[in-house]
């Protein structure tokens, strides 16, 4: 794909993270640079807790992406849909993947290694300004769903008016979708 | 690995050059930053967060030292400490209607940059803002994965009390939920 197929995409992903349209050519760039990958029904793009390399920009289609509770069960906590950044907190924080991303469907994948993600983080230029700014949106998205979910659950004791022993705990599931929201997983 | 300042440093001058995540970076691009920010600066004991509060900007501590407190069930809990090169306040960044989570107060006289979108704005394109750019990502970072390694003690705290419960006249234990009031109780 070239860079006027990718700036329309490049658009749509600033849009949702509320930076300036006026730098979609620059982010438009950075994809043309990136190896573009298709995607099959159920391809995995990477695993809970092995190593990450790479970052993904989802071009089209849809990816699940499912992680294990503190019981060890395996749930989905979320479709993504494209066009949606994912795979940078590994990179960003050097951590293991703390989920693991199947292709639900046919789909198209950007991808970035950690060279080209680090020179970015390194590049004072206008391609590396969009992206720290993208990645920085994305974490503060993050937090704000991830902290709304723990108010969620907060909220629940705060409202009921009868003995806490009338409230239904929190179990793994709703601790798993706070979780997930923290490392930008979105239902 | 922010620098640890003494207490009884705090009233004195740190240049913005010897914060971590600005070393690397040539003075009069740190100069340019300074000169593009906004600075405030707070006595001892002043507020400089109230939770609840709308936020717009963070603030990069320059020098002296934050207090970060919890307003929990109507009593204040500290919940740490901001120390010279640490950011607070992050999450208000790029977030509309975003609202302080807690309260923080200078516990030292002290100087703070601002970081907002004009700063990121007016900035671009120098190494001084990549490097708070990088700082700021970083900062996230930390927050997200110490929220998780918090959420993992709790649900671990709560199973093993509910374990111990099982002996006989033993008190109940408190929820899940009861001890994510606790730790994030003010969260807005």
């Amino acid at each position: 794909m070239n860079t006027r197929e990718l700036v329309p995409i490049a658009r749509s992903l600033l849009d949702q993270h509320g930076i300036d349209l006026d730098l979609a050519g620059d982010l438009g760039n950075i994809l043309a640079r990136c190896p573009i990958q298709d995607l099959k029904p159920d391809d995995v793009l990477c695993r809970e807790g092995d190593p990450g390399d790479d970052l993904f920009i989802l071009v089209a289609g849809r990816v699940m992406i499912r992680m294990r509770d503190f019981l060890g069960v395996d749930r989905q906590v979320a479709i993504i849909k494209a066009p949606a950044l994912f795979g940078h907190m590994s990179l960003v924080d050097d951590v293991p993947r703390s989920a693991t991303c199947i292709a639900d469907g046919d789909g198209v994948v950007a991808v970035m290694g950690h060279r080209r993600f680090g020179s970015l983080l390194r590049d004072i230029g206008p391609d590396g300004d969009v992206f720290r700014r993208l990645l920085l949106s994305s974490m503060s998205q993050q937090l704000s769903r991830g902290n709304q979910e723990i108010r969620a659950m907060i909220h629940d004791i705060r409202s009921a008016s009868a003995a806490m022993d009338d409230v239904d705990d929190v179990d793994e599931s709703d601790l798993l979708r706070a979780r997930g929201a923290y490392k930008g997983w979105r239902r | 690995m922010p620098i640890e300042l003494r207490e009884e440093d705090g009233n004195r001058e740190t240049p913005t050059s010897a914060l971590q995540p600005f070393r690397v970076i040539p003075a009069e691009e740190l100069a340019r930053l300074e000169r593009l920010g906004r600075k405030l600066r707070y006595g001892r004991d002043e507020p400089v967060f109230s939770q609840g509060e709308p936020a717009d900007h963070a603030l990069l501590l320059l020098q002296g030292r934050l207090t970060v407190v919890l307003e929990v069930d109507g009593k204040l809990r500290n919940v740490g400490d901001v120390w010279p090169g640490e950011v607070t306040g992050e999450t208000a960044l790029f977030q509309e209607d975003a609202v302080r989570s807690a309260t923080v107060r200078a516990v030292t006289p002290s100087v703070c940059l601002v970081v907002n979108d004009e700063l990121l704005g007016h900035a671009r394109h120098t190494r001084a803002l990549a490097a708070a750019q990088n700082h700021l990502l970083a900062t996230m970072a930390r927050r997200i994965r110490s929220t998780n390694v918090a959420l993992r003690k709790v649900w671990q705290e709560q199973r093993a009390a509910a374990a111990q419960s099982q002996a006989a006249d033993a008190p109940t234990p408190a929820s899940v939920r009861q001890r994510l009031a606790h730790l994030f109780g003010g969260l807005r």
